[in-house]
C-alpha cells in the first residue's frame, strides 16, 4: 500500500535564482511526508529549465523512495515548457486535484 | 537582422555575472509584458529565452562576477521583437555547442543538458550568434503570435 500523496504548492516563478531553494524544500518535504507528492503548479506563472530540473530531481527521488510525483494544474505557459521538453511523458500532468488524485487510484 | 541606431529599446538592461540579479531582469520583462499587453504565453516565452541565454552567459563566461556583464536589449521588429543579448565572457556560441537533448529517455535517464538552447530554438523564429569586439552577441527574432 502506498501512502497518500501530499500536496506541495509552488507559486510565482521557478528560475535559476530560486530553483535550488525550491528543490531543497521539495526534497525535504518528500523525505518527511512522501514518498508520493502532488506538485501543485496552479499558481506558478513561469518555469525555466532550472524549474524542470527541480521537477526531475523530485520525481526521481519520489520514485526511488517507492512513490510517485504528479504535477497538478500547470497553466498553459508552464505546460508548454513541460511538453516541449518531453517531461509530460515522464511526470504525469493532471488538470486539477481530482485528476491528480486519480493518478494514485484515489 | 540588425537594429538601427535610431531604434528605441523597450528594454536596455545590463547586469553583472551574478545569478541573483536574474529576478530583477525577469521583473522588467514582466513589466513590459503588462505595459504592452502581451499574452501570458508570449511573455513566458520571452522570459524563458532571455533567462536561458543569460544563465549560459553567466555560467560559461569565465569572468569574475563583477567584471563580467550581460546586456539584454528588446526592441520592436516589423513583425515582432528583436532580442539581443551581449556579454563580455569568453567566446561561447550557444547554438554551436549545445547537443540536441534526447526527449524520449525515461525518468531515470533524463537530464537537463541542452534543454535551454532547445527552448530558444523552438520559441524564436531566427537565431544568430556573432563574436565581435571581444563580445558574444546573440540576436533573436520572435514574431508575434498568430491570431486565431
Amino acid at each position: 500500500m502506498s501512502a497518500l500523496p501530499f500536496s506541495f504548492p509552488v507559486s510565482g516563478r521557478i528560475d535559476a535564482s530560486n530553483a535550488a531553494r525550491i528543490e531543497s524544500d521539495l526534497l525535504a518535504a518528500i523525505e518527511q511526508s512522501g514518498p508520493s507528492v502532488i506538485i501543485d503548479l496552479s499558481q506558478l506563472s513561469y518555469m525555466s529549465s532550472a524549474g524542470l530540473r527541480v521537477m526531475l530531481v523530485a520525481a526521481k527521488r519520489a520514485k526511488a523512495a517507492g512513490g510517485k510525483a504528479v504535477i497538478q494544474g500547470a497553466k498553459p505557459a508552464v505546460a508548454e515548457v513541460l511538453k516541449m521538453s518531453g517531461f509530460d511523458r515522464i511526470i504525469p500532468l493532471a488538470a486539477d486535484e481530482a485528476a491528480a488524485r486519480a493518478q494514485f487510484g484515489l | 537582422m540588425a537594429m538601427s541606431q535610431g531604434d528605441t529599446y523597450l528594454l536596455d538592461l545590463q547586469i553583472p555575472h551574478r545569478i541573483e540579479r536574474l529576478p530583477g531582469l525577469l521583473d522588467a520583462i514582466e513589466g513590459l509584458a503588462a505595459q504592452h499587453e502581451w499574452d501570458a504565453m508570449f511573455c513566458s516565452q520571452i522570459l524563458l529565452v532571455v533567462e536561458e541565454l543569460v544563465v549560459n552567459a553567466v555560467s560559461y563566461g569565465g569572468r569574475d562576477p563583477d567584471e563580467g556583464w550581460v546586456l539584454v536589449r528588446v526592441a520592436h521588429a516589423p513583425d515582432g521583437l528583436f532580442i539581443t543579448i551581449v556579454d563580455n565572457g569568453q567566446p561561447y556560441d550557444p547554438f554551436a555547442s549545445a547537443p540536441e537533448p534526447d526527449l524520449d529517455l525515461d525518468l531515470d535517464s533524463r537530464s537537463i543538458g541542452g534543454l535551454g538552447v532547445h527552448f530558444v530554438r523552438e520559441m524564436t523564429d531566427i537565431q544568430t550568434y556573432v563574436r565581435s569586439d571581444g563580445k558574444n552577441r546573440v540576436t533573436l527574432l520572435k514574431r508575434w503570435p498568430q491570431a486565431d
